[in-house]
């Protein structure tokens, strides 16, 4: 039995590092006094904000996961001393289950192929029905939230039995089990991104549309985890040792996957745009009318140009200030392509933002910091018994 | 010439055991004022820049630059060929594609860049390649690229002197103290970076790269599987037909009386009065078939005869000139003699036969009448 290297930090969920309760009472309020109005106004338009609520969470818990899954499998050492964060942080994943049941009530509000009359219909619908069809599209969602809590209990449980059990080996059992888990991980996030957003538009197919939202996924679990560091560092709760070459390695990662999905984005683009076919432009053709087109250049701007040349120097890697608003600014952008993905399958006529939306980044914020107070105060904010520890603290580039 | 009069010393090198004490030794000649310090270590260890004091390095602006050229040439190079020199219309985009250059733009950038960032990083910022490196002929240049670590100063740093140096580099964890020499160059020596017998050791391997490749092509490109796709069944174009075996190849004549699907043969071959006496254009004059007409006349008539069939064409100046089609004879001509012309040619002009469909033929004679009567209008005429 080894002895834990670093005691001091064993129990540090003292409230220096925290965010104010406050921003969760004050968020939460704004939040329920704007979602009430919107239920009120317009039923249709608040599920699907309620969808775009509950994937933004949803993938951010699993970015956040494959994050660690990733760390695991490469036997990472820098992001050590990162990595119980982003293990909080997938707690996202059980919050979003909740965030889901709107979406589950109103399903039939949301999805055409809900409709049976019309898929009678419709012979595209009707050779679509047997995968797409409620007790199927509902033994699925169970499948994927059973595979994805399956292996938080088995990635971030084992993480906090460390810290108490000071056992070695359960680094290099989950360095085994991470693999196959990332295999799981791609084949769920592919078909849930299949199930929940494209299927939105029935009649509509991309087959890199999985890898679509996993590349948001990556980069908004990059970010938020960034954004997460950078904070409590700033504040002082993490060991001194973590320094400019751990946050290199956690901002060109960011840089990185902001990239991928870019790359993924435009290859879905040109590849329609060159064919050119009115089954496979439709679903663009949605987003460049009625006002979407400036939304379009907003995300392209936003998710791309700007977090790509705000990153691209050496020194905005290790620049915790600079660090902090791009990978606050990523996380809004990620928010905006969730919501660019969704709202216009369903709303194809009015304009793209209205007040009725107001509520959505409260919500997101009351959540999130809610589910970080909480989860934050129940283990070390570093894995303090990691056998890795130790060389994580002294890496150097 | 005295040994220290052939030799200059360019440095002076402290051999340690481990990269921890040379990290200590880079502090130690650091705190005692020395600025050109450089190490030389059988890998690379991390964060020696930091402890030489190296700021960030500049080889990530060589790299932006090239990334950058890279896009302009790749744009440039698109935009030149698809839409100016060789306009090609892909299936209706236009032809300055934007979306579909970025492919190659990507391409060309990771190409520009990484390219650029490992020539810099050896030839720029290392100073590679360097045949007369002092370093080389050290003693210990074995040991150096082995399992020893060594801090390195420069003879042009302020506070190097030759003669104190070794005290001042000294220390307990310090197993060798060397001084760098090199053989000052002789007055006749011309410092050359690259040397004649390495740019005809380049000549030579690009020689024998190119034949052997050219040689690898010519006879060994005909290895199974690598050839498997050249060679199919079916016929290429140009080839003869095979019939019964494969070896057995036969060119298949047509049948005598054959007629190609779409053609009749003309009747009056060298006979064109008679084909004026007894053939007659039956096609109908709509906006449709005059449209076709014009269309057809300008491609293949209009170059010689003009744009209104007076003789004054386009290709006049390298060809003989034809004549005009609004003289008496060829207005008084049936359309049977004109097609006859049409069908066989006559002096200088070629037959169409093989060009022009036969409806086309009797489409651009209903076309050349509305240009006769166009240009030979009578008071009759004027609405």
């Amino acid at each position: 039995m080894k002895q834990a290297p670093l005691s001091r930090h064993q129990r540090q969920h003292s409230a220096s590092f925290q965010p104010r309760w406050s921003t969760v009472w004050v968020a939460g309020a704004v939040a329920t006094a704007l979602l009430a109005a919107s239920v009120l106004s317009d039923a249709t338009r608040f599920l699907t904000d309620s969808l775009v609520l509950f994937i933004f969470i949803l993938t951010l818990g699993l970015g956040s996961l494959f994050l660690v899954t990733l760390e695991h499998t490469v036997n990472a050492t820098w992001s050590i001393p990162f990595r119980r964060i982003s293990e909080n942080l997938a707690t996202l994943i059980p919050v979003s289950l909740v965030l889901s049941l709107p979406v589950l009530i109103g399903l039939g509000r949301l999805y055409e192929w809900t409709h049976s009359e019309l898929v009678a219909s419709d012979p595209i619908l009707a050779g679509k029905s047997a995968y797409l069809n409620i007790p199927f599209f509902l033994v699925r969602f169970a499948l994927f939230f059973c595979v994805w809590m399956a292996g938080y209990r088995m990635l971030v449980g084992r993480s906090r039995r460390q810290d108490r059990e000071l056992q070695p080996n359960f680094t290099e059992q989950l360095s085994k089990f991470s693999p196959v888990f990332m295999i799981l991980l791609v084949i769920t996030i592919t078909f849930a991104a299949f199930d929940w957003v494209m299927s939105l538009v029935p009649h509509w197919y991309s087959s890199i549309f999985g890898i679509y939202l996993l590349a948001s996924c990556m980069v908004a679990g990059v970010a938020l985890t960034t954004f997460v560091s950078v904070q409590v560092k700033m504040k002082g709760a993490l060991p001194p040792e973590v320094g400019p070459d751990h946050f290199y390695n956690l901002g060109g990662l960011l840089f990185a996957f902001n990239t991928v999905w870019a790359y993924i984005a435009f290859a879905q683009f040109l590849l329609i745009w060159y064919g050119n076919l009115p089954q496979e432009t439709i679903w663009y053709a949605m987003r460049t009318g009625n006002g979407w087109w400036a939304v379009s250049w907003l995300l392209i701007i936003s998710h791309f140009i700007v977090p790509f040349v705000a990153l691209l120097p050496r020194s905005a890697k290790t620049n915790l200030k600079r660090l902090r608003w791009v990978s606050a600014w990523v996380l809004a952008a990620h928010g905006l392509d969730i919501y660019w993905l969704i709202a216009p399958s369903v709303r194809t006529t009015s304009a793209p933002f209205g007040w009725q939306e107001l509520w959505l980044p409260f919500a997101a914020t009351a959540i999130g910091v809610m589910t970080w107070r909480w989860v934050a105060r129940q283990a070390a904010l570093i894995p303090v018994s990691d056998p890795r520890l130790e060389s994580a603290l002294h890496f150097h580039l | 010439m005295s040994e220290q009069e052939r030799f200059e010393i360019v440095g002076a090198m402290a051999l340690y055991g481990n990269p921890d004490e040379l990290a200590e030794g880079i502090l130690k000649a650091r705190e005692g004022g020395f600025t050109r310090l450089d190490t030389v270590t059988p890998y690379p260890v991390h964060g020696i820049d930091r402890l030489l004091g190296n700021g960030p390095s500049r080889l990530g602006y060589m790299a932006a630059a090239a990334g950058l050229t890279a896009t302009v040439v790749a744009k440039t190079a698109q935009w030149w060929v698809s839409a100016v020199d060789y306009p090609l219309n892909i299936g209706g985009n236009p032809l300055f594609a934007l979306p579909a250059f970025v492919p190659v733009t990507f391409e060309l950038m990771v190409l520009f860049a990484s390219l650029t960032t490992v020539i810099g990083m050896l030839a720029v910022f290392n100073g590679l390649p360097s045949y007369g490196n002092a370093l080389l002929k050290s003693r210990f240049i074995r040991d150096l690229t082995c399992n020893r670590y060594a801090l390195v100063i420069d003879a042009r740093d302020p506070k190097f002197h030759a003669d104190r140096i070794e005290a001042d580099l000294s220390g307990p964890a310090v197993q060798a103290v060397e001084l760098l020499r090199r053989e000052r160059p002789s007055v006749f020596y011309k410092e050359r970076v690259l040397s004649v017998s390495f740019l005809v050791l380049i000549l030579g391997v690009a020689i024998f790269a190119s034949a052997a490749t050219r040689l690898a092509f010519r006879y060994g490109g005909e290895i199974a599987p690598y050839n498997f796709m050249k060679h199919q069944t079916r016929l290429a174009a140009q080839q003869p037909a095979r019939v019964g075996t494969a070896t057995q190849s036969v060119v298949l004549a047509a049948p005598e009386g054959t007629i190609a699907r779409g053609f009749l043969p003309y009747p009056y071959p060298g006979r064109p009065e008679e084909a004026g006496a007894n053939l007659v254009n039956t096609l109908p004059v709509t906006a449709a078939t005059l449209g076709r007409g014009r269309d057809r006349y300008t491609v293949f008539c209009q170059p010689c005869h003009g744009r209104l069939a007076d003789g004054r064409g386009t290709l006049t100046a390298a060809f003989p000139k034809a004549p005009t089609l609004h003289s008496k004879k060829v207005r008084e001509w049936g359309d049977g003699r004109i097609y006859a012309t049409l069908t066989e040619g006559q002096n200088l002009m070629p037959s169409w036969e093989s060009q022009v469909s036969r409806d086309d033929r009797w489409l651009i004679i209903h076309y050349l009448r509305v240009l006769q009567r166009s240009q030979n209008a009578s008071e009759q005429d004027l609405p």
